[in-house]
């Protein structure tokens, strides 16, 4: 098969298609995809103009013969007819935007209410339509209302029946015959040609005759009155014709004759009527064809000399089908296999004049008697595009081509310029102002080539940054979930990404604030790029507050590399106080925001006019946690030297101290004189054993371990590193809230617990004036033990026996103590006097259970 | 409860504000869009009370509701639609008064309804919706269903089985509430059933052929008052039964009345000029054509959308087929046709060839599309050919000469050199498969070709006659010896020509006059030109193809004198004297048939002189 390269370009693009019909009206292309919407498109700005909106699924369209109406045919619905808005008019609307034009059509723009009905043709202010009912196919012919008048009554002016046939299809097309029901009929409306329409040009967008062949199909009736005849190819492949301007006729005889006649069965669909091969007097074939390849063509031979009268033949002509869709011009026949779009001449080339003169003479032969078709000599010639779904008329460029339009299944509107037959020949023979003109034009082309091609290398890069932006975040994400895994088991190796936070002082125009410096650590070897978030929720227990309340602070990263640090630091007290402990969680997150380009993020919005923030507005996130950190008053303590125990003020009485606690906890007291005391004290003990294997300080001195205990207190670390500020085993430091503290460490002897002797244990006692300081210092040593305890290694000298008696007195001294505290927290019934006994009773009671004996072994 | 009755009122008060607005509008236009506007709003009232559960205090409401929805769409949708919309009134009445009914039968229905309801004070909204089922049953034609239903509320009175008496005993009250307004006073809608019903029954008895009877119901219809244009059917359907009945004058009469009554009534214009036809007043004939005719121009459509359309018009009462045949006219066309052939009959030329240019203009236009029913229309060609033969009648040659043109253009490359006429059944099956296509296309070619060769051999007739009117008997010659060319294409075998005429009878009677008149037409070519001896052939071959044609006789009469052949002469004469004249009665073209007073012969008289004369002579001298 010989294959002609044309030059196609891609219109626009609308998504893979169901069914699919264009017409092109000027510049402006009208299209349905098998969705309920008909696309209004426009070639010049090549961009979708409007958007009409049906209720159901348009089948088919058509325009009005003055173009300023579209009729589309619905599924089940029947037939709508709208304006059409013309072109200037929408023209200064569109200059502004170029986001289409949606109008929705209404029910009440239905016409034809008739959901049976399979075709339509408006002809001559006539509207033909085709339905089946029951057994037979219903022509209705139905008067259009005035256009000026505005009134929307379509009078059903005739209509004729034909029973259906059951089409008999051999078994192999059985597959077919399915097709063949969803099928519409294919309607057309033939003119005869007559001197004043010009040669080969349809009339009015319908397909003209020669006037012999035309009387010679349709009969001298509808010859002498100029009729139109409306031609349909039903679906069993029986082609029916009809006069549409004819009063029903009798014979001389009385008889009447039938409106309706049959011309031919082409025994397969009908896809496409049309004519072509323009002669004189116009178009000189009928042709028709069915959709499994069938090509009927209907030809006149004139009277002969040998006294022969004139009469028609029917040829009939099979190429490959299927055929999805078909159009004519002069010559040629384009039809679309699903697989390819095929040219047919229908002429005879072959005989191609050597001379000027002999062409005459066979121009002449070929009018007064054309020759058969060509299609029994000359294959058709691919064109090479493929899928094409619905063709429109074609036209001829003023270049001299034929240009076809098409609507391929994949959604694309093509503009397929057919070569010249005489480019070749011609080309030698150019002159220099057209070889200039040439040039000229092919470097316009080269140059809107270059330029496509970089605009979609540049789309291309967008999109590949964006991957690879995707990949490197689930590299991340990979990487911590894969960490928080290992942490089920056990997590030996330091996280790949980690944060750690440690809480500093710093004092700004003598107000102290309590900072939290967070550094995030990143070990892997992914860098952090911009796009991802440091989030750190504070989350303080703020007593007075049932569930405590939280913080997030979010820091955008810049740029993490692989092994570097960022340190953000940020503030731990509200409002000038801190609540301690406080919980810190950490969390990387990635907002999809970064994934697109701010160019394509725009032009996204341009396109959808949904915001990108809409589309990613619920999940637009990816949220990784981190680490979980508790800072309590350990590490909030401001350490001081020990000797400045003295500046620790002796001034505070237990009154007043009793005073802060009070109102730390933001309970109203009235002031009342209290006995004065020295500093209140707590001890924890701790089996020394215990700590040795704990902090991994096997056989070291009392002094490095009292010493190594406080560090490792204070600051998280038991090496007997040098920090300057522990010496010795007292620490003297500074809380939140400037209150004074006191740790100290000693390793102590106790007897009476251990069954076998004594038990070396170390005391870490807590001193504080400030009853807050002290239980919050308290409670953090005790945490740390706990977190020890945890950590610890079962195993360590086989289990200490305990003296049961020591134990038993210890467990009765604290239940006896609970009792108390139970006691003095009945409801009292005697007034405030009680009361403030009660709150001193309370301090004493809670200072008894500070003093637990109990060790930690 | 109190928020029903609350729900009601307010109910009540929307109903009565649709319609008043509805009066309103039908004085003021009264327009299509408007019953539909408020069909709408009626439908959506009526949704809106069927929401709640019927009871028993509401039912008057509703049913007024129900009437008002249910006039309204009698005219906005399908007789069917109504029909189930009006059972599911009358099943939701009855359980509102506690007797659940769940039958679909009609008669049934309406039994139980009318039983249930007997005597209470809902009877009256219960006979409004029965005047709704009978307007139905009667679009539908269902005289038996409206029998059946009348029969249930005439109970006093021994059923007669006969509708119409059963009707004119109709006694039930339908008074109007006047606290709720309804869109048609329900005794307004009853007086409408009862005409149209009898006009129903009255065509039914009409197409049965029992045109006495029909006539009576007619009359009792048209005692009755109607609207107009309802009174002006009646009228021209009284003037029908007449005409059918033998009674042409009563049958006038009639048609004047219903024009009187209502000028827009077409139907009987067209037939009063049936009658005239009839009675051989070819005068009036044409004048009532005429202004049939320019009554169709002027109102092309009846119900075009200026006039004010009725609620409840009777052509929906009578349904859509009986109207048809009521107000059945022929198209502008044909009319227009009847018009100019009853001129060119009647010798008003120039009437009649601007008849027939006014109906070639109107075949050509494309802007009207004809009717397709109704009346049957001649073919085109013969209608050109007629259309020539007024243009020559005219003295309007060459128009009449372009016209004959025009279809020689069409048919003449169409005919075969010889044209074989064999039984039907035996052409198709010695046709070749390669003519096909002449068989597909029509149903009987070989008449379609004769009758072809019948137009063109008809179109040079006419253009010999127009030559030989201009004096140009050269021109003349030519054409009647082309007609004649064209017509001896027929062949047949002489011993199937019976068999033949039994087929193609009126055809071949054609074919004969036709060639017969154009030999007398070439033989007066040769008198004018003074070939005497080609002019007694072509009569004596006219004679022979159609014998008794007494013109051509006389002129063969007179060439056989003219010869001085005055025994042959004197023989034909008496020959022709013998013979009565016996005029084919076979229908013939206007042309044809025109064609033999124009081909007088003129000398009449004074042929007569001379024969009477050589005659004596000859029995004297012998």
């Amino acid at each position: 098969m010989e294959t002609v390269r044309c030059f196609v370009d891609c219109l626009a693009d609308f998504g893979d298609l169901l069914s699919a019909k264009v017409i092109r009206n000027g510049t402006e292309v009208f299209l349905s995809t098998g969705a309920s919407d008909v696309l209004v498109f426009n070639g010049q700005e090549k961009r979708v103009k409007t958007v009409l909106h049906f209720c159901s699924s348009v089948k088919s369209f058509a325009l009005s013969n003055d173009r300023c109406r579209l009729y589309a045919l619905c599924e089940n619905d029947g037939l709508y007819c709208i304006p059409v808005a013309l072109e200037s008019s929408s023209h200064s609307l569109s200059a502004k935007c170029h986001i289409p034009a949606l109008s929705t059509v209404s029910k009440d723009s239905t016409v034809i209410k008739d959901g049976k009905v399979q075709s339509f043709i408006v002809v001559e202010g006539i509207l033909v339509t085709v339905s089946m009912q029951e057994s037979f196919w219903t022509f209705e012919l139905y008067e259009l209302p005035d256009c000026s008048e505005g009134a929307m009554v379509y009078q059903r002016r005739a209509g004729f029946q034909v029973q259906v046939v059951a089409a008999r299809i051999p078994q192999k097309h059985m597959a077919d015959t399915v097709d063949s029901k969803s099928i519409a009929p294919a309607l057309a409306c033939i003119y005869p040609s007559s001197d004043n329409t010009p040669n080969g040009q349809a009339h009015l967008g319908h397909p003209l005759l020669e006037p012999l062949l035309f009387r010679l199909l349709f009969g001298v009736d509808t010859s002498l009155v100029h009729s139109p005849v409306i031609l349909c190819g039903l679906p069993d492949g029986r082609l029916f014709f009809f006069p549409l301007l004819l009063p029903m006729l009798t014979s001389s005889r009385g008889e009447q004759k039938p409106q309706i006649k049959m011309l031919y069965s082409l025994e397969q669909p009908v896809t496409f009527i049309g004519t072509s091969v323009t002669g004189e007097k116009g178009p000189q074939y009928l042709v028709v064809i069915g959709q499994r390849g069938r090509i009927l063509i209907a030809m006149a031979n004139q009277e002969g000399s040998d006294g022969k009268a004139a009469d028609c033949s029917f040829i009939e002509h099979t190429v490959q089908g299927p055929v999805e869709c078909a159009c004519v011009d002069g010559e040629r026949l384009y039809y679309s296999t699903s697989a390819n779009l095929l040219a047919l001449s229908l002429i005879n080339t072959s005989a191609s004049p050597s001379s000027p003169l002999s062409a005459a003479a066979v121009g002449a032969a070929l009018s007064t008697r054309p020759k058969r078709p060509a299609v029994f000599s000359q294959s058709a010639v691919c064109l090479s595009v493929c899928r094409v779904a619905a063709l429109a008329e074609p036209c001829i460029t003023p270049a001299g081509s034929v240009e076809l339009l098409a609507l391929s299944l994949s959604g694309k509107l093509l503009q397929v310029t057919l070569p010249q037959a005489s480019d070749k020949e011609s080309l030698s023979r150019l002159v220099s102002s057209q070889v200039g003109q040439r040039v000229n034009d092919l470097m316009g082309g080269i140059g809107n080539i270059w330029e496509r091609a970089s605009s979609m290398k540049h789309q291309l890069q967008l999109k590949n940054n964006t991957l690879r932006c995707l990949n490197h975040v689930f590299n991340v994400c990979h990487l911590i979930l894969n960490c928080h895994k290992n942490d089920q088991e056990v997590c030996e190796r330091k996280p790949p990404i980690s944060c750690r936070g440690v809480a500093n002082w710093s004092t700004l125009l003598q107000k102290d604030s309590l900072i939290l410096t967070c550094i995030l650590e990143n070990l892997s070897d992914c860098a952090l790029h911009q796009g991802w978030t440091l989030c750190i929720e504070v989350y303080s227990s703020r007593s007075h507050i049932a569930d405590g309340s939280s913080t997030t602070y979010s820091f955008a990263l810049k740029k993490v590399d692989c092994g570097e640090k960022l340190e953000v630091n940020l503030p731990l007290d509200i409002d000038g106080e801190v609540f301690l402990p406080v919980k810190i969680n950490c969390y990387l997150v990635y907002s999809l925001h970064s994934l697109f380009h701010p160019e394509e993020l725009g032009h996204l919005s341009v396109v959808s006019d949904i915001p990108i923030s809409q589309l990613l507005r619920d999940n637009g996130c990816i949220s990784l946690a981190l680490n979980t950190l508790t800072l309590d008053w350990l590490d909030c303590l401001r350490i001081a030297e020990p000797n400045s125990y003295a500046d620790v003020p002796k001034q505070l009485t237990t009154w007043e101290s009793t005073h802060k606690f009070l109102s730390s906890k933001q309970t109203r007291t009235q002031l009342q004189s209290m006995s004065k005391a020295g500093p209140h004290a707590v001890v924890v003990r701790i089996s020394s054993e215990l700590l040795r294997t704990g902090l991994s300080l096997p056989g070291c001195s009392t002094a490095v371990l009292c010493i190594s205990v406080l560090k490792w207190l204070v600051f998280r670390t038991s090496e007997t590193g040098d920090y300057k500020p522990i010496q010795n085993p007292v620490v003297c430091a500074l809380g939140p809230g400037r209150h004074e503290a006191r740790l100290l460490t000693k390793e102590v002897t106790v007897s009476g617990i251990n069954s076998k002797g004594d038990l070396s244990v170390v005391e870490v006692q807590v001193e504080s004036f400030s009853v807050e300081a002290l239980c919050g210092l308290h409670h953090a040593v005790l945490r740390r033990v706990q977190a020890l305890l945890k950590e610890a290694p079962v195993t360590h000298g086989g289990p200490v026996s305990l003296r049961g008696q020591h134990l038993t007195e210890a467990v009765q001294h604290a239940e006896s103590l609970y009792k108390d505290l139970q006691d003095s927290r009945t409801p009292d019934t005697f007034g405030g006097v009680m009361k403030i006994r009660k709150t001193s009773e309370l301090f004493q009671l809670y200072l008894q259970l500070r003093e637990n004996p109990l060790v930690i072994i | 409860m109190s928020v029903t009755s609350c729900l009601a009122e307010r109910w009540i008060e929307e109903s009565n504000t649709i319609i008043k607005k509805w009066k309103e509008n039908e004085k003021l236009r009264g327009q299509l869009q408007d019953i539909k506007h408020c069909y709408a709003q009626c439908l959506k009232l009526h949704q809106k009370i069927q929401g709640v559960p019927a009871v028993r205090q509401q039912v008057e409401l509703e049913f007024a509701v129900s009437y008002n929805t249910l006039l309204f769409s009698l005219t906005n949708s399908k007789p069917n639609e109504v029909n189930d919309r009006l059972t599911c009134c009358l099943i939701r009445a009855l359980e509102a008064v506690g007797f659940p009914v769940h039958c679909s039968d009609q008669v049934t229905l309406w039994q139980t309804v009318l039983k249930t309801f007997n005597g209470k004070e809902h009877q009256t909204c219960i006979h409004k919706l029965l005047l709704i089922q009978w307007a139905i049953w009667l679009s539908q034609c269902q005289f038996e269903g409206i029998l059946q239903l009348l029969q249930m509320i005439n109970p006093k009175i021994t059923p007669s089985g006969d509708l119409l008496a059963e009707i004119r005993n109709l006694t039930f009250s339908v008074k109007d509430d006047t606290s709720l307004l309804v869109a048609m006073a329900a005794e307004d809608l009853k007086g409408l059933l009862h005409i149209c019903t009898f006009i129903s029954k009255g065509l039914e008895k009409m197409k049965t052929g029992n045109y006495p009877e029909a006539l009576q119901d007619f009359q009792e219809a048209g005692t009755l008052s109607s609207p107009r244009a309802l009174l002006a059917h009646v009228h021209t359907l009284m003037g029908l039964c007449y005409a059918k009945l033998g009674r042409p004058q009563s049958a006038l009469q009639c048609y004047r009345l219903a024009l009187e009554v209502d000028f827009s009534c077409q139907r009987a214009l067209y037939q009063s000029a049936l009658v005239y036809k009839q009675l051989g007043n070819s005068h009036a004939e044409i004048e009532a054509l005429r202004l049939l005719h320019s009554a169709t121009l002027l109102h092309p459509e009846r119900n075009s959308l200026s006039e004010p359309v009725p609620l409840i018009s009777p052509d929906m009462l009578l349904g859509s087929e009986q109207m048809a045949f009521i107000s059945q006219i022929p198209s502008p066309v044909h009319i227009l046709h009847i018009l100019g052939h009853t001129c060119v009959l009647n010798d008003r030329n120039s009437e009649g060839a601007e008849c027939y240019l006014d109906l070639l203009a109107s075949l050509q236009s494309h802007s009207t599309l004809h009717v397709k029913h109704g009346l049957p229309f001649p073919r085109i060609p013969m209608i050109y050919l007629e259309a020539a033969f007024a243009m020559l009648k005219a003295k309007r040659f060459w128009d009449g000469l372009a016209i004959c043109e025009e279809v020689i253009a069409k048919t003449a490359d169409l005919i075969p050199e010889r044209l074989f006429l064999e039984p039907p059944m035996v052409t198709h099956q010695l046709t070749a498969p390669i003519e096909l296509s002449a068989r597909s296309l029509e149903p009987d070619p070989t008449k379609e070709t004769l009758d072809r060769v019948l137009w063109s051999g008809s179109a040079y007739f006419l253009q010999g006659w127009a030559y030989l009117q201009l004096k140009d008997t050269k021109a003349a010659l030519t054409n009647f010896t082309r007609a004649i060319n064209q017509l001896v294409k027929v062949c047949f075998k002489q011993k199937s020509k019976p068999f033949l005429f039994s087929f193609f009878s009126d055809q071949m009677v054609m074919l004969e006059t036709l060639k017969g008149q154009a030999l007398t037409g070439r033989g007066l070519c040769f008198v004018e030109r003074g070939q005497l001896m080609g002019a007694l052939r072509d009569f004596q071959l006219s004679l022979q193809t159609s014998p008794g044609c007494s013109n051509t006789e006389m002129w063969l009469v007179e060439i056989l004198w003219r010869l001085d052949r005055k025994e042959e002469a004197a023989a034909m004469w008496r020959q022709i004297k013998k013979c009565t004249d016996s005029s084919t009665s076979v229908d013939l073209p206007l042309y044809l048939q025109a064609w033999q007073e124009v081909a007088k012969y003129h000398g009449h008289s004074n042929l007569h002189k001379k024969m009477e004369a050589f005659i004596h002579s000859c029995g004297t001298t012998a």
